[in-house]
């Protein structure tokens, strides 16, 4: 025991003092990086052999965290997001249907109707036959324009669902390769805390894309699952693949490095592409078909009605819309148009309903205009008025569930972003105080050193 | 719990926002007056409007429908009239006939003056209105009554629907003005009085007179049978006038905002905002960094 130990024991309190300092230093300086876990330095007493006194030595840093928060970080993620793109999708479809604003099919369709009644009105007037198919082309055109911008969106969200899934993959190849940089620096004995900061960073971004599980082996390596696949394993990794099915649904298939596939899509549950898939699949194709029986159902009846009258050559059995091929009311509202028959032919518009009463019969226009309040639609229980509002009110009713649950899981996501602030986030006050405790700390150390310089100058000086 | 600057900035952020957004809905439902800007803002309550809206249409067209008829009933009603007048004019022609004081060539002109007439009752008959010839059934593109007084038009009724599943016959009945079955044919009554007026036949001329009596009664039977077809369409429309009124109040009702309620929303979340703000510039002034 010398004044020599002394000496020993300021340097290390020194060199300890700066580490404390360097890491609240590196605190302060990510006090706004979104995900950064504080660190703290571990200072342990330095045990010097059997000697009584010991120094103090740098035990390394620990990370404010575990895995338990940041799971449940990634999960809130992922739903917030999935459900942000539903509503945004959702708000996009709306907008198709927004008979508040001029969009949506309403207009057309009492305009048909309308027409009807003017020619029932006036049925020998080539003005009033002219406006009837103008009407009833109006009424295919906007079905068409809808219908297309609804397939046009599945169509995007499909591409965007493929950006999603490229994104994902890219992540899987840096998480693996992030895997194997912490497995060298760990048995190297160097600091892995950087490592593991960008694997959280890589699992959040990857969070807001698809639903992501991770758990950790034995030796403290990731396993990360995302959409129930096992996405990386250590230091491998698979990749996520998008294809259709037969109706046209999304399907999402995992496969290995081997090559092996196998379809994962009904674990699909959260991020960008769980929303998109849930919305494109469930509510744009529930929103689709239901237009598509809509519009069948009116033109065909229309068709019906149409072709029990006569046209001015008293001919009957003509159509005013071509309803596509088919099967059904299928791809409908996509493929209605006039029907040859009568396109660029006012004068076979079929007003009357017989041959004898030309050209001022219009009993049968009078039944066309009764169609439009007859209950002709869903299964002969609601009139076309009242279908097209059972439409808007499906929509509309989607639009709202979607906003509201993400409303909703925007604030579960805040509350558990909170948990995570709360205890891994960094508090500008409690780093000043660390920054004072260590610079006063140091202080101390330096004032040992020359405490002990002193000493030792008198007891040179003495000699 | 440990409370961190960025829970304080991301709650900061998440309330402002939260509430700018609250703010400018109920600010936009005050401005407008309209509680539904889409509908998502009340699924329920906006297919209500459709169906509202597109009923309202179809009273809308209904009256359309009518006013079109009524112009042609009108019409018809009239022409009715003039008709029924010439008759009146016809029997005093064929009374002067009648008195056996008066010579010959004074029925020779009378003669000229009722075969005039006679024309100015075929024209009357081929009247056309909006939607073709008035008194040919649904023929209404073909002339229906020759000079002759024969019959080309048809015994059809044009139906107008005038409410749901009420139709009306609108157009008058050319055979039963001018050519009833079992009644009088206006134009061989008047051609049978030229006749006699010009062969001197004083006991046709006489006898003609009942007959030029049943044709004028014939023919106001059909003006006011016409007359009430008219009425009909009249009472029809201000029924619809006053449905149209209800259903425009339901979606009053139904899509309106309140404009006391929007306007007290949109006043109570600006201040709240404004106090969100300054309650946010007191929590950026707090810790410790501000005091060093």
């Amino acid at each position: 025991m010398g004044l020599g130990n002394v000496l020993n024991t300021a340097r290390d309190a020194l060199i300890a003092q700066s580490y404390g300092l360097t890491v609240t230093g590196q605190n302060i300086a990510n006090a706004s990086t979104p995900g950064y876990v504080r660190r703290e330095a571990i200072l342990q007493t330095k045990a010097l052999g059997t000697q009584a006194f010991g120094t103090v030595e740098v035990g390394g840093m620990r990370r404010a965290t575990d895995l338990f928060t940041q799971r449940k970080v990634y999960e809130s993620i992922g739903l917030g997001a999935s459900a942000k793109e539903q509503s945004r999708q959702m708000g996009q479809v709306e907008a198709l249907f927004n008979d508040f604003q001029g969009s949506g099919l309403s207009d057309a369709l009492d305009q048909m109707f309308g027409s009807f009644s003017s020619l029932a009105a006036n049925p020998s007037d080539p003005a009033t036959r002219i406006s009837v198919l103008d009407r009833a082309e109006a009424f295919a055109q906007r079905a068409n324009d809808t219908a297309n911008a609804l397939a046009t969106q599945r169509n995007e969200m499909f591409a965007q669902a493929q950006d999603a899934v490229k994104n994902v993959n890219e992540r899987a190849k840096d998480l693996a390769r992030v895997e194997a940089e912490i497995m060298i620096a760990r048995s190297g004995g160097g600091d892995p805390s950087d490592l593991l900061q960008e694997r959280e960073e890589l699992l959040r971004s990857m969070g807001e894309l698809v639903n992501v599980r991770v758990i950790e082996d034995g030796e403290g390596r990731a396993v990360v699952s995302a959409a129930g696949a096992t996405l990386v394993e250590g230091t491998n990794f698979n990749q996520l693949s998008l294809d259709l099915d037969d109706n046209g649904a999304i399907r999402l298939w995992s496969s290995s490095a081997s090559g092996a596939k196998s379809e994962v899509t009904r674990f699909l549950t959260g991020g960008t592409l769980g929303g998109l898939k849930e919305s494109r699949d469930v509510d744009l194709f529930k929103v689709q078909s239901q237009l598509d029986e809509f519009v069948w159902g009116v033109g065909d009846a229309v068709n019906q009605q149409h072709a029990a009258g006569v046209g001015l050559d008293g001919q009957a059995g003509r159509n005013i819309f071509d309803l596509g091929p088919g099967p059904g009311a299928e791809n409908a509202s996509r493929s209605i148009k006039l029907h040859a028959d009568v396109l660029g032919q006012p004068d076979r518009v079929a007003a009357a309903g017989a041959a004898g009463s030309l050209p001022g019969g219009s009993d049968n226009a009078v039944e066309l205009v009764r169609l439009g309040t007859r209950p002709i639609l869903a299964g002969g229980t609601q009139s076309p008025g009242a279908a097209y509002g059972a439409l808007i009110a499906d929509v509309g009713l989607r639009a709202k569930r979607a906003q509201d649950t993400a409303e909703h899981r925007e604030a579960v996501h805040a509350q558990i972003e909170n948990l995570f602030q709360s205890q891994s986030g960094v508090s500008l006050d409690e780093e000043m105080v660390q920054l004072t405790k260590y610079q006063r700390a140091f202080e101390a150390a330096s004032k040992v050193l020359t405490t002990v310089d002193g000493l030792l100058e008198d007891l040179l000086r003495a000699l | 719990m440990r409370v961190t600057e960025m829970m304080r900035y991301n709650s900061m952020t998440r309330v402002l926002t939260q509430l700018s957004s609250k703010q400018a809905k109920a600010a936009e439902q005050a401005l407008t007056g309209s509680r539904i800007g889409a509908p998502s803002d009340d699924p329920m309550a906006a297919a209500q409007i459709v169906r509202l809206k597109s009923q309202r249409q179809e009273l809308t067209e209904y009256r359309e429908g009518m006013s079109t008829a009524r112009g042609d009933i009108d019409y018809a009603e009239n022409t009715l009239g003039q008709a029924s007048d010439l008759m009146l004019r016809v029997k005093e022609l064929a009374m002067q006939g009648a008195n056996s004081t008066l010579p010959d060539e004074g029925r020779a002109s009378l003669a000229q003056e009722v075969a005039s007439l006679r024309e100015e009752m075929v024209r009357l008959a081929n009247t056309q209105g909006s939607r073709g010839y008035l008194f040919a059934g649904t023929n209404t593109t073909t002339l229906p009554w020759d000079a002759n007084g024969n019959y080309a038009g048809n015994n059809e009724s044009q139906m107008l629907e005038v409410g749901r599943g009420v139709t009306v016959a609108v157009s008058p009945s050319g055979p039963n003005a001018f050519n009833k079955p079992g009644g009088q044919n206006a134009f061989a009554v008047l051609n049978d009085l030229v006749t006699a007026l010009q062969s001197n036949d004083l006991s046709g001329i006489q006898s003609s007179l009942d007959t030029i009596d049943d044709t004028h009664t014939q023919l106001v039977a059909e003006r006011s049978r016409v007359g009430l077809t008219l009425d009909r369409l009249m009472s029809a429309d201000s029924a619809l006038e006053f449905a149209q009124g209800g259903l425009d109040k339901q979606t009053n009702e139904l899509g309106a905002a309140d404009p006391f309620e929007a306007y007290s929303a949109s006043t109570t979340f600006a201040q709240a905002l404004e106090r969100a703000v300054a309650v946010s510039q007191q929590i950026l002034n707090l810790g410790s960094l501000s005091r060093i």
